[in-house]
């Protein structure tokens, strides 16, 4: 574990069942409101592996799919909490 | 130098993105659940992107990297704000049954929103607190 690829592809397996343990919260909520909590840290714990994909891959493209996931992990969430209380139009 | 301050970030943000999800795992209440993702994973985020900015050192990357660092920093407590509104407003109990109401009758879609200024004092007396019963 010197180099900084081994490093980034190790955390990229930790990464991975955070989203696999925020995925057990999803199905296993009791109400919708835990399934929308789980599933903003989800978008959050995609947002970090794409972070350490951009890294293990030398590339700066993937900086830009880092800004709009967030953007639309916060919106989804901000519709579909308005939609549960019902103060969205629908 | 630069890629060792990158892994000890690397590291150190994904303990606390394990830990958020740990917590949204294991935590017993609606209203506790929502403190991992807004305070845990944002620092992890943060941390990540940090990582990012050291380990590819590129103005634009370091510049959208802190761009993306005060967008999640700024809308992952107001989505967990809103979370918390609309999941109060819609009576999602917390876990004690017993715990002390403070908001009762200040949210303008509860049920009880007739009740405004009957059930929470104007000044508490002195040697007691809201929060705890009796």
């Amino acid at each position: 574990m010197i180099s900084l690829e081994t490093i980034a592809s190790y955390a990229l397996g930790a990464v991975a069942i955070a989203a696999a343990m925020c995925m057990a919260r999803i199905i296993k909520g009791p109400t919708a409101f835990d399934r929308l909590a789980a599933f903003e840290c989800l978008i959050l714990d995609l947002v970090g592996a794409i972070i350490l994909v951009s890294l293990l891959e030398h590339t700066d493209a993937y900086i830009d799919v880092v800004l709009v996931v967030a953007l639309l992990g916060f919106v989804g969430t901000l519709s579909f909490a308005a939609y549960l209380e019902g103060s969205l139009d629908a | 130098m630069p890629d060792l301050i990158a892994a000890v970030a690397i590291i150190i943000g994904t303990a606390f993105l394990m830990i958020a999800s740990l917590g949204m795992l294991r935590l017993p209440d609606f209203y506790a659940r929502i403190h991992a993702s807004t305070k845990a994973a944002t620092l992890g985020l943060a941390l990540l992107l940090i990582a990012l900015a050291i380990g590819l050192r590129d103005r634009p990357v370091i510049t959208k990297a802190l761009l993306a660092m005060a967008f999640i920093c700024a809308t992952a407590p107001v989505g967990a704000h809103i979370l918390a509104r609309a999941a109060y407003a819609t009576k999602v109990p917390p876990l004690p049954d017993n715990a002390v109401d403070v908001y009762a009758g200040f949210h303008p879609d509860a049920a009880d929103a007739d009740k405004v200024g009957e059930t929470a004092p104007a000044v508490p007396e002195p040697g007691t607190s809201p929060l705890r019963p009796g």
